[in-house]
């Protein structure tokens, strides 16, 4: 009987070791507390200029490519996006003045006016700089160049204050935007709807939608909306990107 | 204060899932078969519980939650995949088969052996082998005593090298 049992054992041993896991695949995943949501604004233009830019990636992407699935495009998309050196938002988005110091203006409700700006975002080196220009009455512009923030108004410089910027490395490859994303509480969702691939998120807040036809390979429309006072309201709306782009003022 | 209670919560949540996130992502890989859909589905729970926000306070073992909510989200991917049906049988199964080279055999061999099982006996080995959890964990994560847990691990194990002796595999 104890020899039953141990021949048992051992047979038991070797089941347990044809079940243990021996090519387990690596994960990229991590988990970070996201920040107190302080500055909508900031968020929602960065995260649009995100899904932005991998919706044009993607228009770039399927132009001299045959592809079959949204994965594979955007894959392939973020690869040559990666490759790009500089990228202009044209976008209009509802905003009132923060009551913040740190912050130019908050997207608040659907009564504020809608306001033209863009952002531009260059990469120089390993240095990602960033600028948003403002068609407000003070002309005015939010500047990030990786060690700081400088705020100018009507030609002066109003503000300055020590910022990292912007990090551009998760557009690197699709695996590196996703958990960027989650950790921003996103997590984009790629899908093809007929002629139309459609990248989106929906977290509790804000909720982003690019889409683009694949047949004529352009960028069809890209907004965020979020929810005020019980309404889905389109607070920022991407009207045009240009690529590789001279600097600009 | 309702954001500080939501803070601490996603802190803790967060933190959690960091020193898990090996153990999660090793579970959904070997009930999925694919390391991308492994992430996708580890990074929605993620951000399916964040929304829970404050509320998070009110789970008590916050830990066999997440589990729980991963396997129930493992089982609803594989549904909508039909994965069921497919499984191969044993009856074919090779030597070679038993050394698998790579994540795509390896994890064909376990289907085949879990396929065997009753799906309580196969999740209780999933939960232990590829989750990595202990038996008091996985009582509480299936909601079963700790001695059900173990006995249900013992059977299917005894099951599996049963079948294996049967065709002289082991």
């Amino acid at each position: 009987m104890k020899t039953n049992n141990n021949l048992d054992n051992s047979s038991d041993n070797r089941v347990e070791n044809l079940l243990s896991p021996r090519f387990t695949p690596t994960t990229s995943l991590s988990f970070k507390a996201p920040a107190p949501r302080r500055r909508p604004l900031w968020q929602a233009v960065r995260i649009s200029a995100v899904a932005a830019m991998v919706a044009v990636a993607v228009v770039i992407g399927i132009s001299g490519v045959q592809t079959s699935t949204a994965r594979e495009v955007v894959e392939l998309a973020i690869m040559r996006l990666a490759e790009a050196d500089s990228f202009l938002v044209h976008f209009t988005a509802r905003v009132t003045k923060s009551t913040d110091p740190h912050d130019l203006y908050e997207i608040v409700d659907s009564n504020a006016a809608p306001m033209q700006g863009t952002v531009e975002i260059r990469k120089e080196g390993s240095k990602v700089k960033m600028a948003i220009k403002w068609q407000d009455e003070a002309r005015s512009m939010e500047f990030y160049d990786g060690e700081s923030y400088r705020r100018y108004q009507n030609g002066q410089l109003v503000l300055e204050r020590p910022d990292k910027g912007v990090d551009l490395t998760p557009l690197a490859s699709l695996e590196k935007l996703k958990p960027y994303a989650a950790a921003m509480g996103m997590l984009l969702k790629f899908r093809e709807e007929g002629d139309t691939i459609i990248v989106s998120d929906r977290s509790d807040k804000v909720e982003i939608v690019a889409r683009f036809s694949k047949s004529e390979g352009r960028l069809l429309g890209a907004e965020c909306s979020g929810l005020y006072n019980g309404q889905q309201v389109t607070v920022l709306t991407v009207d045009q990107i240009d690529f590789d782009v001279p600097p600009t003022e | 204060m309702k954001l500080s209670t939501e803070n601490k919560q996603l802190t803790r949540l967060a933190e959690l899932m960091q020193s898990e996130r090996n153990d999660l992502f090793r579970y959904a890989c070997y009930r999925l078969g694919s390391a991308t859909e492994a992430d996708d589905v580890v990074q929605d729970l993620y951000l399916r519980l964040s929304k829970q926000g404050a509320r998070l306070a009110e789970i008590e073992d916050l830990k066999g939650y997440i589990y729980r909510s991963l396997t129930n989200s493992c089982t609803s991917v594989l549904r909508s995949r039909r994965q069921f049906a497919t499984t191969e049988t044993l009856d074919n199964l090779s030597s070679d088969d038993l050394a698998p080279k790579d994540f795509e055999q390896e994890f064909r061999l376990i289907e085949r052996l879990m396929a065997l099982l009753p799906d309580e006996q196969s999740e209780v080995i999933r939960l232990r082998i590829y989750g990595g959890r202990q038996f008091d964990e996985i009582a509480s994560i299936c909601n079963i005593p700790l001695t059900t847990a173990k006995s249900r691990f013992r059977y299917g194990i005894d099951k599996l090298r049963e079948a294996l002796e049967k065709r002289g595999l082991i």
